[in-house]
């Protein structure tokens, strides 16, 4: 994901902003890294690029 | 937002689904975001899997829209991979700023939503004052819309198709002013956000 995509996406639960910490970032993608709800505290990660924004209770239901 | 079942259903159907479902047609698409007020940029694409109606949209959209909102992991693979913005999340719970998108595009998914007016009104919230919510959709009450309802249903998939008129009042309750430009097997629905000025009083 880009950097900028931060722009329009929040935590799922409460809307608030987003804290990147990146792990793995490739040609101004990140491709590796956390997000966290800078309210809830709530960490949602970035897998192959994307970020996985599902509610916590969604995570395992979808299959990969 | 689809099931594993859904997606063998898809594998399996591929070369006859590109045959016969009319999907994502540039043309429609861009004369139902033409019902914005003010330019159309940012743009999230719910359900939109594997980026198909991505594909579609007309050009001069921001460097990261169209951004794809799916729940399953590996049709969002295939938007990355296209160029596009993905997100994994759910409908009616997005992971989307108010009033941070210009339009949304919903293109032969809704029917796999389980919760359409949830998903409709947090849509709302996303859309800025005089933004739009385009929704291609699968008419049942058409006489091949039944027998796409009555396929879906015997392979197991939890789709639940409805018409143009009923998807214009899910609209309205959730908050749109509703227009249907096209009519037919696939229809189109737009919700526009009301302008804020008009929106009370």
């Amino acid at each position: 994901m880009k950097e900028s995509l931060l722009d329009i996406i929040c935590c799922p639960l409460d809307k608030h902003d987003l804290e990147l910490e990146v792990e793995d970032r490739e040609d101004g993608e990140v491709l590796e890294g956390t997000l966290t709800c800078t309210d809830c505290g709530e960490t949602y990660p970035i897998e192959d690029g994307i970020p996985n924004l599902l509610p916590p209770d969604m995570r395992e239901e979808a299959p990969a | 937002m689809f099931g594993p079942g859904d997606v063998r259903f898809f594998d399996r159907l591929a070369p006859l689904y590109d045959l016969v479902m009319p999907g994502a047609d540039p043309e429609v698409l861009a004369d139902a975001l033409d019902v914005a007020t003010g330019p159309v940029r940012r743009v999230i694409d719910v359900g939109g899997g594997s980026g198909r109606a991505s594909a579609a949209l007309p050009a001069g959209l921001d460097a990261d829209a169209p951004v794809v909102v799916d729940a399953s992991a590996g049709m969002l693979a295939r938007a990355r991979d296209r160029g596009f913005g993905a997100v994994r999340g759910d409908a009616a719970r997005l992971p989307v700023h108010s009033n941070a998108v210009d339009a949304a595009v919903i293109v032969d998914a809704l029917h796999h939503f389980p919760d359409v007016s949830g998903a409709l009104e947090d849509l709302h919230r996303t859309i800025r004052p005089g933004g739009v919510v385009v929704i291609r959709e699968f008419d049942p009450s058409h006489p091949l819309g039944r027998v796409l309802a009555r396929g879906e249903q015997a392979i197991g998939m939890d789709s639940t198709f409805v018409t143009p008129d009923d998807l214009r009042s899910v609209l309205a309750a959730a908050g749109f002013e509703t227009t249907v430009p096209d009519r037919g097997f696939m229809y189109t629905v737009v919700g526009r956000v009301p302008d804020s000025e008009s929106a009370s009083r």
